[in-house]
């Protein structure tokens, strides 16, 4: 397998070993590499499937994924294919379909550890989470799943 | 094409999974002894309900106090923690309905930053980020555990699978709470994932749009021209820029505490709930055992963790 420390290095993530897929068997494999080397408490997001091209990663929220503020800017919005959880605690990352945590939502459990490829999957207004990420935030996980909580 | 084949690998996998008993049915499958079986029937012997607010807290505490068991006795410190509070779990949905609730946090900006705060002092992350790289990677897997130790796989109603390791302090933690990690991690999936299936139709439908209208005009009344509830969650960060934490404060309660009127006053907050609950009805025909599972596991893992978080708090 194929390092691509470069790309690690270029975005300042010293020892992120991203492994590119040669084939579909080492997709999840990419990811649990990945995974095993996040840094605890923090939320990933990449750029292609397989938990490849590191777009950001935050240990906060970001309410605006294409404005020059927070771990995820410009370029970023609208832009993630795979997305990774490494928090220690019991919270979940909420991604949402738009910027200020707006349109649809979909949640990314502390026990479900990525989504090694987010086409398929759907945000809360039926539409699909894949290239439409806008803003994160880190919820408790009884907050996700509900239309209506009070 | 690389599509296809991971669709194939994951469909694989629940396959497997099935025949091997992982059903969503607790009451049939064989499956090794569970001890905690008398609990599980004793609890679903009553009607099945979701847990209340200040049950989840307890239940999440539970599952803490065993993750810090199982990490110390594999050599490692765990801190539990953090928790929330009751108030920390409301808020998050399409409209405020609790004048109360808003009025001692607006729309909750102050909890999640006390949240954000929380999640990043986390003595948990400097800890496992302080080790040495081996024993790192071993807290990790230890944990949460790691694809060698085997994954198991749930599709999401909504479509798309989700992944978790099968062996790690979190999942015997859950086991011991829930009874069988492997049912509950399906359950809890799909149970909680069914707001992409229905929430589209509920903002389409007519008494929805109707009762909607009314609580614009309500908003409008009150000085504040907004025709849904999103559109104030999307315009706050414009409203309170510049402004002194209190007067932000002062801002966010404000319109939080006339949604939440308005949402009373109208037929709002009673629409959308009724409505809430024949679109999840509905889903039952397709969705029943799993959510009846969900239910009643919910149950028992909660006459445990009363049990544990007395004998171990």
């Amino acid at each position: 397998m194929r390092k691509i420390l470069a790309a690690a290095a270029t975005l300042g993530l010293a020892g992120l070993g991203v492994i590119v897929p040669a084939t579909a068997a080492q997709a999840s494999a990419a990811c649990d590499t990945a995974w095993r080397n996040a840094a605890s408490g923090y939320f990933y997001a990449y750029d292609y499937d397989s938990c490849s091209g590191t777009l950001g990663l935050d240990d906060d929220n970001d309410a605006n994924w294409s404005d020059t503020s927070g771990s995820f800017q410009s370029g970023d919005n609208d832009d993630a294919q795979s997305i990774l959880h490494k928090g220690t605690s019991g919270m979940a990352v909420k991604v949402y379909r738009h910027a200020s945590y707006g349109g649809g939502h979909t949640c990314l459990k502390k026990s479900e550890y990525y989504m090694d490829d987010l086409t398929g999957h759907t945000y809360t207004d039926g539409s699909g989470v894949n290239v439409s990420i806008s803003s994160h935030k880190w919820v408790w996980e009884s907050d996700c799943g509900k239309f209506l909580n009070s | 094409m690389r599509r296809a084949f991971v669709s194939a690998c994951a469909a694989a996998l629940i396959v497997t999974f099935t025949a091997a008993g992982c059903t969503t049915s607790t009451s049939e499958r064989p499956g090794p002894a569970q001890p905690q079986r008398d609990t599980a029937a004793k609890s679903s012997r009553s009607e099945g309900r979701e847990l209340t607010d200040a049950e989840r807290v307890l239940v999440q505490r539970a599952e803490q106090l065993l993750i810090k068991e199982c990490m110390e006795g594999e050599g490692f410190k765990y801190w539990v923690g953090p928790l929330p509070t009751v108030d920390d779990l409301k808020g998050g949905g399409y409209v405020l309905t609790d004048a109360d609730w808003a009025k001692r946090h607006g729309y909750g900006s102050r909890l999640e930053e006390k949240l954000q705060d929380a999640q990043r002092s986390d003595p948990n992350h400097a800890y496992a980020n302080g080790l040495p790289q081996k024993e790192r990677v071993r807290y990790g897997k230890t944990l949460e555990g790691g694809p060698s130790g085997g994954m198991l796989t749930a599709e999401l109603p909504g479509g798309g699978t989700v992944q978790t390791p099968r062996h790690s302090c979190l999942s015997k933690a859950k086991e011991q709470l829930y009874g069988d990690f492997e049912t509950w991690f399906r359950a809890e999936k799909t149970t909680t994932n069914l707001t992409d299936l229905y929430v589209p139709d509920l903002l389409e439908d007519k008494r929805f749009v109707s009762a909607l209208k009314e609580w614009s005009a309500c908003m409008r009344e009150a000085g504040h021209g907004y025709a849904d509830p999103p559109e104030i969650r999307a315009e706050l960060p414009e409203l309170t820029k510049g402004l002194s934490p209190d007067a932000s404060h002062a801002v966010e309660v404000k319109l939080a505490v006339d949604e939440a009127v308005c949402a009373t006053k109208t037929p709002l907050s009673a629409t959308a709930h009724a409505l809430d609950e024949k679109y999840r009805d509905e889903l039952r025909a397709t969705y029943g055992d799993a959510i009846a599972t969900y239910e009643h596991m919910s149950l028992a893992a909660l006459d445990r963790a009363e049990d544990i978080t007395g004998d171990m708090a």
